[in-house]
């Protein structure tokens, strides 16, 4: 309980922060970076906090079943969308992952060669 | 005998039906996403979506309706958003072991994404609220979802490509990253989490623990950047 509490406090800051000091960030952002930023303080991430942490993510499918519906009824309506969506998904995650892993890999081997 | 029907229509929408008929959904999917061997194209939420689908047609509920009616579940997904912070807090130490790769990879990598995503859909004729959809593409769904509703895209859409992508790279990625014959653990690994979050991190993990690890991070970093930068550069534009 003390997990969730403290997970609850936290969005609760981050949307009072976006609020008050009128900042493009989403609450819930907000208060991940806050989380993480006491959690570096403090040094370690108490276990409560860590469990309820892992329920919450492990069951993250159940929290976007809402929105992943919405998508079927939302592509019927707008059919002349479908394509740049398609493109952008498909072509745009191949040329993704080739650009993202070839540039690792040589970032990496460079940084071997150095040493 | 019309009144009835609708007093049983309404019954159906209401939060508690809705809810219990969605988390039966989630369920039915991991189940069958077991079945069929993990395979990304089975992916729990997708059954359960569609199950949900079903469901509406059948009962006469509108869309709108359920999406009002389950809201609390969207509160809990700005909860989980605040938790990614633990296991990215847990990852940071791979951080100081490959610092600069990464780093600049992240960097790279997080633009890359939405850049290429919006601009191949705006040369095949996107509108402006497809665009602001596709911002969030790489990055995990309860990020996409906050970032999306910031910058006034449709959340359902945003949500729908980020579980697209997510299923398309976890499936693409591995035999891509085969045929530039890459094998470095933290390469595939973190290329898997940044491209495709969630779903690309837990292939990551079922192929090695190492990758996994860096796919974590990837997935992470990706969108804590993302989560700073897009709002902060609509602002600007």
């Amino acid at each position: 309980m003390r997990g969730l509490f403290i997970l609850l406090l936290f969005q609760t800051l981050g949307e009072v922060g976006s609020r008050v000091l009128g900042l493009p960030l989403p609450g819930s952002v907000i208060g991940m970076f806050l989380l993480l930023g006491t959690l570096m303080i403090i040094g370690h991430a108490p276990e409560d906090i860590d469990k309820c942490s892992q329920t919450l993510i492990q069951n993250l499918g159940l929290l976007l079943i809402p929105a992943a519906t919405g998508f079927g009824y939302y592509l019927i309506e707008v059919q002349g969308q479908i394509l740049p969506i398609a493109v952008a998904a498909s072509l745009g995650t191949v040329l993704t992952i080739l650009f993202t892993a070839l540039l690792m890999n040589k970032l990496i081997q460079r940084n071997d060669n150095h040493g | 005998m019309g009144d009835s029907m609708d007093d049983f229509t309404a019954l159906l929408s209401c939060p508690v039906v809705v809810i219990t008929i969605t988390a039966g959904a989630f369920l039915l999917g991991q189940k069958l996403y077991i079945l069929c061997k993990r395979f990304p194209l089975c992916h729990p939420i997708v059954i359960a979506a569609a199950a949900v689908t079903v469901f509406l047609e059948a009962s006469g509920v509108s869309y709108a309706e359920y999406k009002n009616n389950t809201s609390i579940l969207g509160m809990l997904l700005g909860t989980a958003t605040v938790a990614l912070a633990v296991p990215l807090y847990q990852q940071l130490h791979l951080i100081r072991a490959y610092a600069r790769p990464l780093l600049i990879t992240l960097v790279a990598g997080a633009f890359f994404a939405p850049a290429s995503a919006v601009l191949l859909a705006w040369l095949v004729g996107a509108n402006k609220t497809t665009l602001l959809s596709l911002a969030a593409k790489s990055v995990t769904t309860p990020i996409a979802v906050a970032v999306t509703e910031s910058i006034g895209g449709i959340v359902a859409l945003a949500a729908g490509v980020v579980i697209v992508v997510g299923i398309f790279g976890a499936l693409i990625g591995p035999p891509i990253l085969d045929r530039l014959n890459i094998q470095d653990k933290a390469v595939r690994g973190f290329t898997l989490g940044l491209v495709s979050h969630a779903v690309g991190t837990a292939r990551a993990f079922e192929l090695d623990p190492v990758s996994g690890a860096f796919a974590s991070l990837g997935l992470a970093l990706t969108g804590a950047l993302t989560a700073i930068v897009i709002p902060l550069f609509w602002l600007l534009f």
